[in-house]
């Protein structure tokens, strides 16, 4: 239907943006080779000393175990709520459901700054110290909703018929969890998992708000930011990071594939 | 050793035997400890928030006093200064949003009606897949980018432009929030266009429409509802934080932490008491929580309409 003309200009159009959007990525990766310590473009010759420099940098080290510890805690936590949620709200019907899966939902709809505040007023409040604890508290509660979307979407999709099946056969409640709805649960929990993983690795809002003395990756990068002689070091770290979030989400993503809103065909 | 175990066994089966002929009570302890997190924690929390917005905070010790007041209200109205801010934060999401809707619709447009379906599939998960990527370091990469000697001076040159100094400009803010935005714009417009199916297309052609009439007539409003939903997540006014002025620092630098860390506007250790003093310098942009919220909201349309949003419903 387009002309000839029409469609050129729309592939050109669409290729400019690809560019838009990957050429930071592009910058970042080259930028962590480059060998000179000044930023300046185009980069004349590359290394590998500035990964060597911050792999050995105890700070940085300390922040990556920081964020490794609370991206598993709070995952793990969101995993046992997350999958109770949604076998309640996917498998019974009851008075007030909306308004629980509204409050599952919640600390997504509201922006990071929101739920940041919120939790070090309380924090506040209740005298609290702030600490790797208290960042553990938020990230699982925004992943909570990541893996209740994983899992109730996989439960909806399987025929319940299956689990009375089971229970026909002579399964009691348990084994029926274990033996049937488990193995279908299964990948929609991993998928569920590494997305959590990955939002709890690299959010910064709720961590700014949350942390005590103790940094996470991404506060370590933020504090470097006003250090410029750190900036390949930086650099470094950053690839590394986007590293650690992309591979779980690419798994993720094969493995629910279709199931949830992000579409793969 | 053995009779230990069966014990256990039958307990644990006489619990789930209990179970199945309570579901009711099975409900209740499957949704006992989500709902107790959310509610001591969450909801919680944003009360204290709530409350907090009443009380005030005493000059000299900053502590909060707990005593009901509207000043905190009043001082967001009267305060020139927040108005500034105020009206500098809609501006910038007007504009962000209007370069946006320009910039998406032409590859939601392709992707929807030009691209084969193989190509489709690439770029959907092309324009996907930086959403989850770390908001921190897009935007601190484009620090690098529009720096003095970075790549966009670089680049500029090699085409015989520039060089040009955007960095730690509102134009640097303007280009960083679009490029956060966009994926966010393109996804609807192109689940609406794609929505419009061929014959309608082609029955418009057979009406004697031209291309332009069309265009405007039918491919239009299907995606202005798809671009509905972005309007009202590019408008987020999550971006103004902090209702009280700040301290030795000129308005114009508010909102863009991240692309302005002029020295000595933090404190250089984080920890012990500095962390507080510290956070009340953390003003970040809120784009990152829409882009959970938008995250959210696709996930949550596709299990409770039990449709993919993204899947075309012809």
């Amino acid at each position: 239907m387009e002309s000839r003309g029409t469609r050129i200009g729309l592939r050109v159009w669409t290729i400019g943006l690809m560019i838009f959007i990957y050429a930071p990525l592009v910058v970042i990766v080259l930028s962590a080779f480059n060998a000179s310590k000044i930023p300046s473009w185009p980069i004349q010759d590359y290394t590998t000393k500035w990964f060597t420099l911050a792999f050995h940098d105890p700070a940085a080290r300390d922040a990556l175990q920081n964020s490794v510890i609370v991206a598993l805690q709070a995952t793990a936590i969101a995993l046992v709520l997350g999958t109770a949620a949604s076998f309640a709200l996917a498998r019974f019907n009851f008075f007030g459901q909306n308004t629980i899966s509204f409050i599952l939902v919640l600390p997504i709809a509201l922006p990071g700054i929101v739920t940041g505040l919120a939790l070090l007023s309380a924090i506040t409040y209740a005298g609290i110290t702030s600490s790797l604890k208290t960042v553990v508290i938020g990230h699982a509660t925004f992943c909570v909703v990541i893996i209740y979307n994983n899992v109730v979407a996989r439960l909806r999709r399987s025929s319940r018929s299956l689990e009375e099946a089971s229970m026909d056969l002579g399964a009691d409640g348990l084994r029926t969890f274990r033996h049937v709805m488990l193995p279908n649960m299964a990948t929609a929990l991993v998928a569920g998992g590494l997305l959590a993983f990955a939002l709890s690795f690299d959010e910064i809002v709720v961590t700014l708000f949350t942390a005590g003395p103790q940094q996470t990756l991404p506060i370590w990068i933020y504090n470097q930011f006003r250090l410029p002689n750190k900036e390949p070091e930086v650099n470094a770290v950053a690839v590394f990071v986007i590293l650690l979030t992309a591979i779980p989400v690419y798994f993720s993503q094969r493995l629910m594939r279709g199931e949830t809103g992000l579409p793969t065909r | 050793m053995a009779s230990v175990q069966h014990t256990g066994r039958s307990r644990l089966t006489r619990t789930s035997a209990f179970f199945f002929r309570h579901p009711r009570l099975k409900l209740v302890f499957a949704l006992l400890p989500p709902v107790a997190w959310m509610v001591v924690i969450y909801l919680a929390s944003l009360s204290v928030l709530l409350a907090t917005a009443f009380w005030s905070q005493d000059e000299l010790s900053g502590k909060i006093i707990h005593s009901f007041t509207l000043d905190n209200f009043k001082q967001i109205w009267q305060d020139p200064v927040n108005r500034t801010i105020i009206m500098r934060t809609l501006l910038t999401a007007l504009a962000v949003t209007a370069i946006d809707i320009v910039l998406a619709f032409p590859l939601a447009y392709y992707m929807a009606r030009v691209a084969s379906r193989h190509l489709r599939a690439l770029l959907i998960i092309g324009i996907l897949m930086p959403l989850w990527s770390s908001y921190l370091i897009k935007v601190y990469t484009w620090r690098l980018i529009t720096a003095q000697d970075g790549a966009l001076n670089w680049a500029l040159g090699k085409v015989g432009l520039g060089p040009i100094h955007i960095a730690y400009t509102q134009t640097a803010v303007v280009i960083v929030f679009v490029y956060l935005w966009l994926p966010y714009m393109v996804l609807p417009i192109y689940a609406a266009l794609e929505r419009i199916p061929n014959s309608v297309l082609e029955a418009s052609g057979d009406l004697g429409a031209r291309a332009w009439p069309t265009f405007r007539r039918v491919v239009l409003p299907p995606a202005r509802r798809g671009g509905r939903l972005d309007l009202h997540l590019l408008a987020d006014p999550g971006r103004l934080h902090r209702p009280r002025p700040d301290r030795g620092r000129p308005p114009v630098h508010r909102q863009r932490d991240l692309l302005l860390p002029g020295p000595g506007q933090r404190p250089a250790v984080r920890g012990g008491d500095d962390v507080r003093a510290d956070r009340d310098h953390h003003r970040l942009p809120a784009a990152r929580e829409a882009a959970r919220r938008i995250r959210g909201a696709m996930t949550i349309d596709s299990t409770s309409c039990g449709a993919d949003p993204m899947e075309p419903t012809v």
